[in-house]
C-alpha cells in the first residue's frame, strides 16, 4: 500500500520553541501547560508514595516502631490526598490539556490564558494543602474523606485542616475552570470533518470526564466551604450536637466522591481505547458502544454515592446496591470491545501495549471486587478493612497508574521527540506488575480476616503479621519501578540516548500523529480531511475506504 | 438539535429521572436535591445551545407514520446516537484564521492573589488584604488587555 507523503508545519510555526522561566511561568501553549500539569502530578506521586513507603514500614511489625498515632494518621489523609487530588487528578487534567487540541486538529484550548490560571491554581491548592506539615501541629490528620464531625475544629483543631481545605478549594477551582475549558474546546474548535462520532475515543473520554467534574466538584467546594465556615466561623453546618448533620458532609463528599472515581479512570479507559487498535493493527471494535458505554458509566456514576454509606443505616441500601452493581455492565462491554478489537489482530507487545494488558488485568481485579462490595451484606462484614483498600487500589493503582505509564511510553515520544527506552520500560512494567500484586492482592485476605485499614499499630496476630511483611516488600518493589521509570525518562530523553522518535513512531491513527515531535506551536501548519475516526490512517491509506469505519 | 446538545439533554434526562426514582425510594432530601441541580445544570445547557445554536438539521420536513413509530423517532432523534450531520466540507481554520492570545502573566498573578486572600484566612488579614488587591488588579490587566 502506498503512503502519501505527510505536509511538514511551517517554518514559522516551529520558531517558538525552548524553554526559560519567563516562558513558563506566563505560557498560554496547552503543550507546555500539559507538560507542567503532568510534572506537577508526577511530583505529588513521588510524594505521597514517599508516605506510603513510610506507613508500610511502620507496619511491617506490629507496635509502634517509629511514628505515633498522630503522625500516621496525617501520613494517610495526605497519602490519600496527594494521590487522588493531585496526582491522579493532575494527570487526567494534564494529559487531556496536551492531548485534546492535538486529537481534535485544533491550535490550542479555547481559553489558553483561563488554562494557564487553571494550572497555577491547581499547583497552589497542592503546595497549600501538603503545607500543612509544615505547621506547628501538622498536617490534616482526618482521612482524604474528611468525615465530620472529626474535622470539625473541635476534633481538629489543627491549622493544617484549614490548609486542607483551601488546597482542595483552590484545585477544585481549577479543575472546574479545566472542565469549562475541555467542553468548550470539544464544542468548537473541532477540526472541520470531524463529526462528535468521530472524535478519538479519548477525547469522548475527556468530554464525559469534564461533564463529571462539572456537577460534582462545585458540591465539593460547597461542601468545603461549609465545613470551612464550620471551623473558622462559628457554624454548626455538620455539627450534630447544635442541630447540624454529620451525614450530610457524606452525602455532599461522595455525590463528588464517586464520580471522582471515574473522573479519575475514564480518561485511562479512553488511554487504552487509543493504544489497543494501534497494536492491534484494526480499528477500534464498536466505537459506538464505546461511546454509549463511557456515558453510561458517567451517568451511573452520580447514582452510586451513598454504597459508600450502608453502614451508616440512613441511606436506601437496595437502590444503590442496584445501581452500584448495574456499572459493571457498561465496564464489561468497554472489556468485550477492547478484546474484540485485538482479536485476530497483528499484535505487538511494545512498552505501551505491555502497560494496557497489565490495566486489563488489573483494572478486572478491581472491577470484581467492586460489585461484591455493591452487595450490603458483604459490605456490612469488610467495610473499613484492608478489603476495601485493595480493592480501591486495584481499581485506581491498577488502572490510573498502568494507564498512565502506558500513556507516557505511547506519547512521551510525541511530546518530546526521542523514544524511551523498551528494554527500560519492559523491566520497570513487570517490576511494577509484581510490586503492585504482592502489595495489594494480600490486602484482601488481610481484610477478610479483620484487619481495619487507618491504623498504625495492631495485635501481634501472626497471619496479620506475615502479610503485612509480603505487602511492605511489594511496595519496595513498587517504588523501585518508579525509580526506574524516572531514570528511563531522565536516560532517554533529558540525556538524549533514546533514538529520535519521528512524527508517528507507532504508526497512529488520530490527528496528533499527523503533525510533528513535538508539535510546533499552535500544532499544525495544515491539517489532513477527517472521513472517519482514523483521519492520519486514512490520509496514508487513501485505497481504504474511510466510511468502513462508521459503519 | 446537534449531539452537543443532545449530550446535555441525555445528562439532564438521567438526573431527573434517576431523581423521582430515588426521591420516593429514600425520601431523603440531600440526595434528591443534588439530582435535580444536576439535572436542571444539564437543561440549563440544552436551553443555552438551542437558543445560542439554532440548528434544525436532521429534523423531518413533516411528520409521517404512526404516533408511536413518530414519538420513537422523535426520542431517538433526541437521545440517540445517530450522527445527524457533518462538517465534510469546511476548510481547516489553521489556515490563519484563529487568532489565539499570547503569552500572559496575569493567570500566575491571579492564582498568588487568590491563594494570598485564602491562606490568610488560616494566618490572618495581612494576607487577605493584599491578595484581594491582587486579583482585582490581575482581573482588571486581563479583562482590559
Amino acid at each position: 500500500m502506498s503512503e502519501q507523503a505527510l505536509p511538514r508545519p511551517d517554518a514559522h510555526l516551529q520558531a517558538s520553541r525552548g524553554v526559560g522561566i519567563l516562558k513558563v511561568l506566563t505560557t498560554t501553549d496547552h503543550k507546555l501547560i500539559g507538560v507542567l500539569y503532568l510534572a506537577t502530578a508526577f511530583a505529588f506521586f513521588l510524594i505521597a508514595g514517599l508516605l506510603s513507603l513510610v506507613m508500610r514500614a511502620e507496619l511491617t511489625a506490629p507496635g509502634l516502631q517509629f511514628l505515633d498515632e498522630a503522625t500516621y494518621n496525617q501520613l494517610f489523609t495526605m497519602h490519600g490526598t496527594g494521590m487522588v487530588f493531585f496526582f491522579g487528578g493532575g494527570m487526567i487534567i494534564g494529559l487531556s490539556n496536551y492531548l485534546l487540541p492535538l486529537q481534535i486538529g485544533a491550535p490550542d484550548m479555547a481559553f489558553p490564558r483561563l488554562n494557564a490560571l487553571t494550572f497555577w491554581l491547581f499547583l497552589a491548592g497542592g503546595l497549600v494543602a501538603f503545607s500543612g506539615f509544615a505547621t506547628a501541629q501538622g498536617a490534616a490528620a482526618f482521612g482524604w474523606t474528611g468525615y465530620a464531625p472529626l474535622a470539625e475544629a473541635t476534633r481538629s483543631p489543627e491549622a493544617g485542616a484549614n490548609l486542607w481545605i483551601i488546597g482542595l478549594l483552590l484545585s477544585g477551582t481549577a479543575t472546574i475552570l479545566g472542565a469549562v475549558n475541555f467542553i468548550a474546546t470539544i464544542y468548537t474548535l473541532r477540526a472541520p470533518g470531524m463529526t462528535m462520532f468521530r472524535m478519538p475515543i479519548l477525547t469522548w473520554t475527556i468530554l464525559v470526564t469534564s461533564l463529571l467534574i462539572l456537577l460534582s466538584f462545585p458540591v465539593l467546594s460547597a461542601a468545603l466551604a461549609m465545613l470551612l465556615i464550620d471551623r473558622t466561623a462559628g457554624a454548626h453546618f455538620f455539627d450534630p450536637a447544635a442541630g447540624g448533620s454529620a451525614i450530610l458532609w457524606q452525602h455532599l463528599f461522595w455525590f463528588f466522591g464517586h464520580p471522582e472515581v471515574y473522573i479519575l479512570i475514564l480518561v485511562p479507559f479512553g488511554v487504552v481505547s487509543e493504544i489497543i487498535p494501534v497494536f492491534s493493527r484494526k480499528p477500534l471494535f464498536g466505537y459506538h458502544a464505546l461511546v454509549f458505554a463511557t456515558i453510561l458509566i458517567g451517568a451511573l456514576s452520580f447514582s452510586v454515592w451513598a454504597h459508600h454509606m450502608f453502614t451508616t443505616g440512613v441511606v436506601s441500601n437496595l437502590f444503590f446496591a442496584i445501581t452500584s452493581m448495574a456499572i459493571a455492565v457498561p465496564t464489561g462491554v468497554k472489556f468485550f470491545t477492547w478484546i474484540a478489537t485485538m482479536w485476530r489482530g497483528k499484535l505487538r507487545f511494545d512498552t505501551p501495549m505491555l502497560y494496557v494488558m497489565g490495566f486489563l488485568f488489573m483494572f478486572l481485579i478491581g472491577g470484581i471486587t467492586g460489585p461484591f462490595l455493591a452487595s450490603p451484606p458483604i459490605d456490612y462484614a469488610v467495610h473499613d478493612t484492608y478489603y476495601v483498600v485493595a480493592h480501591f487500589h486495584y481499581v485506581l493503582f491498577g488502572g490510573t497508574v498502568f494507564a498512565v505509564f502506558a500513556a507516557f511510553a505511547f506519547w512521551l515520544p510525541k511530546m518530546t521527540g526521542r523514544m524511551l527506552s523498551e528494554r527500560l520500560g519492559k523491566v520497570q512494567f513487570w517490576l511494577l506488575l509484581i510490586g503492585m500484586n504482592l502489595t495489594f492482592f494480600p490486602m484482601h485476605q488481610l481484610g477478610l480476616l479483620g484487619m481495619p485499614r487507618r491504623i498504625a499499630d495492631y495485635p501481634p496476630i501472626d497471619s496479620w503479621t506475615l502479610i503485612n511483611v509480603i505487602v511492605s516488600i511489594g511496595s519496595v518493589g513498587i517504588a523501585l519501578s518508579v525509580l526506574l521509570f524516572a531514570v528511563n525518562v531522565v536516560w532517554s530523553i533529558a540525556l538524549r540516548h533514546g533514538r529520535e522518535a519521528g512524527d508517528d513512531p507507532w504508526g497512529g491513527y488520530s490527528l496528533e500523529w499527523w503533525t510533528t515531535s513535538p508539535p510546533p506551536h499552535h500544532n499544525f501548519a495544515s491539517l489532513p480531511r477527517v472521513r472517519s475516526v482514523r483521519p492520519v490512517f486514512d490520509a496514508r491509506h487513501p485505497e481504504i475506504d474511510p466510511g468502513a469505519d462508521d459503519r | 438539535m446537534t449531539e452537543e446538545g443532545r449530550f446535555f439533554l441525555r445528562t439532564g434526562l438521567y438526573a431527573a429521572v434517576i431523581g423521582v426514582v430515588y426521591w420516593f425510594v429514600s425520601y431523603e432530601v440531600a440526595g434528591s436535591v443534588l439530582l435535580a441541580a444536576a439535572a436542571f445544570a444539564g437543561f440549563v445547557v440544552v436551553g443555552v445551545l438551542v437558543i445560542g445554536m439554532p440548528d434544525g438539521a436532521g429534523m423531518p420536513a413533516r411528520p409521517s407514520g404512526s404516533p408511536t413509530r413518530r414519538a420513537l423517532r422523535l426520542v431517538n432523534r433526541l437521545l440517540g446516537f445517530r450522527q445527524l450531520h457533518g462538517l465534510e466540507d469546511e476548510q481547516p481554520f489553521s489556515t490563519g484564521t484563529l487568532r489565539l492570545p499570547g503569552a500572559s502573566s496575569w493567570p500566575i498573578v491571579t492564582a498568588f492573589g487568590a491563594t494570598l486572600a485564602l491562606t490568610g484566612i488560616v494566618y490572618g488579614p495581612w494576607l487577605t488584604i493584599p491578595g484581594i488587591v491582587l486579583v482585582a488588579v490581575s482581573v482588571w490587566g486581563w479583562v482590559t488587555s
